[in-house]
């Protein structure tokens, strides 16, 4: 019996070897020997450095809310329908959280790029002045294109789960459409829709593949930092490395906590 | 009235995701769409000139190869792991979930740089080697197959049937094999089938950590990005369709799980 | 030693202050027990009582933390459940829902140093016994409730056990299929001489079963007795209670003096005394149906009575307020202590 929990030790190990001792390095790292502190401190000093994190504070914190919005309406407008166009929804979530990074933004490119497609019907319409992807716009575009889809298989059960009965209660009350999800449904399953955003916010700090696909090192995103200092030849800088990535994280990870902490006061009460 | 309301928002939503799909479709087959509204020429030259490419055919094998070792690897660390979790150490199942999605509350930046510190020395030098990037994959795999194998152990009389062996001198190893394993299959395959699609689409370890050294299919469409729209097109429509297959696949095993159990 | 043969045991089973614990609940405290051979011996018990704890103690499941059991002569305490010479039925049956029926009963054959076709006469002659030849191909899914049962019973008697042990085999079914089955596992364990142990919480089962019957309380025995026995004479207030309807009321009542309690069934007290009874009043509550009898609640010096007759043979004014008279002759009455 005891002995056959050794089938577990294989597993813990390559977590070990992959994830733990990894990432302790880097928190050890980050600390530079004599003057613990001199990467942060170089950090919070950092015009550049700062930048890049309310950039991409700015943009995760944009995109999520927008993200979280644009899933939760077709979430409750699929909520009325058959379980099947549910099921379809939930696919094409699915598909679009694996197309995110490289293909997406490709396929942005193709159709919104200097050369694209869509910019050259536009153009000749006499609209899309003054829109660049490889810009803010663009970056918020790409962003928003998995955070929705991301989003959706993450709302979706949550919608769905909903009682069917507090809904038709609410509309023999006269408090229907509209006023039921504003009143009751959304205030409902609040915690979950706020675990979301967490996870999405969370997610979009991290991302690096499509602002990287989009605008190179010239993106001012943290992970495109952080990734430019380890694989660059000229500026590779371990240390200053590990820091960034301590900085990341603790961004990344407050507002989980402080969601889990909101939460947990909610329930108590 | 709303009905109708929140049908047409469907079908608009439906039709803004539709919509880049079919211009890009037909990117892939336009030869001549650099000056005009539509396109001069309709043909399958780029089609056929991409995908006989050997870079990219390679770039596709090297994907599939470093996926199906590092799902492989997965599958031995951790069907075993569950499963004894589950049976024999109920007090580390209550933690396997957290412990499951840790390399992915970590963002992947973050563990390269880990990585680049601890696999550029020995004792474990693999820097910028597939072996590496397979490595690294590993955990990625990991809560897919928790969540659909956990979620079959727990519809499965596993105790049981321990019990039943043992009084017949059965070891729990053979019941394990014989029994509980044939029944968690059809989970593990579909968790295989979505894991694959997640692995396939990788970049951010396969671009920092071997880069051009190893071209995975992402790699090469990211190198491919400054190419023609017609050629970026094609990769990214075999792309999708790829991601329909696994799709329509991992649709069609969970059917089949399901009518199992019955 | 060789030629003197071994003395045949009175007791078939003889299970002497068995210990168990579950980390740091005792569950079982010091249970003796001794099975005939041949004997359906039930324990029954309310839920939590130890009875399954019991049996998979004496499977060998559990680990015991004292005491010693025999099977046929031979200590089996400090055996491997395998060898052991038993085999068991599970409550939810536990088949293996991968492989056929067939497959199910060869399992446990396998690996036996019997050869194929040794496995294979087995198997054929176990689906026949239990008449499931035609269903030898299905998966347990495909069978009914009551055809799962059997090939979990299959599958415990083809290994040919000295000792079957059944956890609340039936619970799983409903009622009709319920009592059909009670009656066949009965005549197949009759005709096949098996000696077996049945866990059940339910004492009509335990009743219709039991060759005899061991009630469990806490982990100790509260009785062992045959079926009429336990009924008509319980050991104490528990073992009364437990077999649900009968009156306990005080021993003074009958006894001037005596302490303790009377147990008297609700069949047994006389709407019409005759001189031989000690005579009694008491103040009818109400009344309900029992099939062919009648039961009347009422009331006397505060206890609550119960007593079952027949319409049709008393006329009896029994209208909720009325003031009745009933009778209870001395030797249908059972005194206990406490």
């Amino acid at each position: 019996m005891l002995s056959r929990r050794l089938y577990v030790l294989p597993f813990l190990a390559l977590l070990a070897l992959i994830v733990v001792w990894p990432l302790s390095t880097v928190v050890v790292g980050s600390f530079k020997p004599g003057a613990p502190l001199e990467h942060y401190a170089y950090i919070l000093g950092s015009r550049f450095y700062l930048k890049a994190f309310s950039v991409t504070l700015k943009l995760s914190l944009l995109t999520t809310a927008l993200g979280l919005a644009i899933a939760v309406l077709p979430a409750i407008a699929l909520r009325a329908r058959s379980r099947r166009l549910s099921d379809l929804a939930l696919t094409i979530g699915n598909i679009g959280a694996n197309f995110a990074g490289v293909p997406s933004v490709l396929a942005f490119m193709i159709l919104l790029g200097s050369n694209g497609i869509v910019t050259k019907l536009l153009r000749e319409a006499g609209l899309m002045e003054g829109f660049d992807l490889y810009s803010w716009s663009g970056l918020v575009l790409t962003y928003l294109f998995f955070q929705v889809s991301i989003g959706t298989v993450l709302v979706l059960p949550v919608i769905t789960a909903i009682p069917r009965d507090i809904e038709e209660a609410a509309d023999l009350l006269g408090q229907g459409g509209a006023r039921f999800w504003a009143s009751v449904g959304l205030p409902v399953v609040w915690r979950q829709l706020l675990s979301v955003a967490t996870l999405l916010f969370a997610n979009a700090m991290g991302t690096y593949a499509t602002a990287y696909t989009l605008m190179g090192t010239s993106a001012q995103i943290v992970t495109v930092r952080i990734g430019e200092l380890v694989a660059g030849d000229v500026f590779a800088d371990p240390g200053l490395a590990n820091a960034l990535s301590i900085c990341l994280l603790v961004v990344l990870i407050a507002p989980i906590l402080l969601a889990q902490l909101l939460t947990a006061k909610g329930t108590k009460a | 009235m709303s009905r109708h309301l929140s049908g047409s928002f469907l079908f608009l939503l439906a039709g803004l995701f539709a919509l880049p799909f079919l211009a890009i479709a037909l990117s892939a087959v336009a030869t001549d769409w650099s000056d005009a509204l539509l396109p001069r020429h309709i043909g399958l030259d780029v089609i056929t000139s991409v995908l006989g490419d050997p870079r990219f055919q390679a770039s596709v094998l090297r994907s599939l190869a470093i996926s199906f070792t590092a799902l492989a690897l997965s599958l031995a660390l951790i069907v075993p792991a569950i499963v004894a979790a589950h049976v024999y150490w109920p007090a580390l199942d209550r933690w396997f979930a957290r412990l499951v999605v840790l390399p992915y509350a970590v963002p992947a930046v973050v563990l390269v740089v880990g990585y680049l510190r601890v696999f550029s020395q020995p004792p474990v030098q693999i820097n910028g080697t597939p072996t590496l990037l397979a490595l690294a994959y590993v955990p990625l795999c990991f809560p897919m197959l928790y969540v659909n194998v956990k979620n079959a152990l727990q519809g499965l009389a596993v105790r049981d049937w321990l019990d039943a062996g043992r009084l017949v001198g059965a070891t729990d190893e053979r019941v394990l094999l014989c029994v509980v394993l044939p029944m968690i299959a059809p989970a593990i395959g579909l968790a295989c089938v979505l894991n694959l699609g997640i692995l396939m689409g990788e970049f951010v370890y396969a671009n920092l950590l071997v880069g051009g050294r190893f071209e995975t299919l992402q790699i090469y469409m990211f190198a491919q990005r400054s190419e023609s729209g017609s050629v970026t097109s094609v990769i990214i429509l075999a792309y999708f369709l790829t991601l329909l297959l696994l799709t329509a696949l991992a649709i069609w095993l969970s059917a089949r799980g399901g009518t199992d159990k019955r | 030693m060789n030629s003197q043969s071994s003395p045949t045991p009175r007791n078939f089973l003889d299970i002497d202050r068995v210990t168990a614990a579950y980390g740091e609940t005792q569950v079982l405290h010091g249970v003796s027990l001794d099975v005939s051979e041949g004997e359906m011996h039930v324990l029954l018990g309310p839920s939590g009582c130890g009875k399954t704890t019991l049996l998979r103690a004496i499977s060998g499941l559990q680990p015991i933390s004292g005491g010693t059991m025999t099977l046929g002569g031979t200590r089996i305490d400090d055996k491997a459940p395998d060898k052991r010479g038993l085999a068991m039925v599970f409550q939810h049956y536990a088949l293996f829902p991968n492989m056929s029926v067939r497959g199910n009963l060869a399992f446990g054959l396998r690996g036996k140093g019997l050869s194929r076709p040794q496995i294979d006469e087995r198997v054929e002659r176990m689906l026949h016994t239990v008449d499931l030849t035609a269903r030898a191909d299905a998966r347990p899914a495909a069978l009914s409730g009551g055809q799962r049962q059997r090939v979990a019973l299959a599958r415990a008697l083809v290994v040919e056990p000295r000792l079957l042990l059944l956890d609340e085999p039936l619970s799983a079914l409903d009622a009709q299929i319920r009592k059909r089955l009670q009656l066949e596992l009965k005549r197949l364990q009759r005709a096949a001489g098996l000696t077996a142990i049945l866990v059940t919480h339910d004492q009509d089962e335990a009743m219709r079963l039991g060759d005899r019957i061991t009630l469990m309380d806490a982990g100790h025995i509260a009785q062992t007795s045959t079926p009429a026995e336990i009924h008509a004479r319980p050991a104490n207030r528990f073992v009364a209670r437990f077999f649900g309807e009968a009156n306990i009321l005080p021993a003074d009542w009958f006894v001037p003096g005596l302490g303790g309690h009377a147990v008297v069934h609700p069949t047994a007290l006389m709407p019409a005394p005759d001189a031989s009874a000690t005579v009694f009043t008491a103040d009818v509550i109400d009344t309900e149906h029992l099939g062919a009898l009648r039961r009347v609640n009422c009331r006397a010096s505060g206890e609550e009575i119960r007593f079952d007759f027949l319409p049709a043979s008393t006329p009896l004014d029994i209208t909720p307020g009325t003031r009745i008279a009933f009778g209870v002759r001395g030797d249908a009455i059972h005194y206990v202590d406490g």
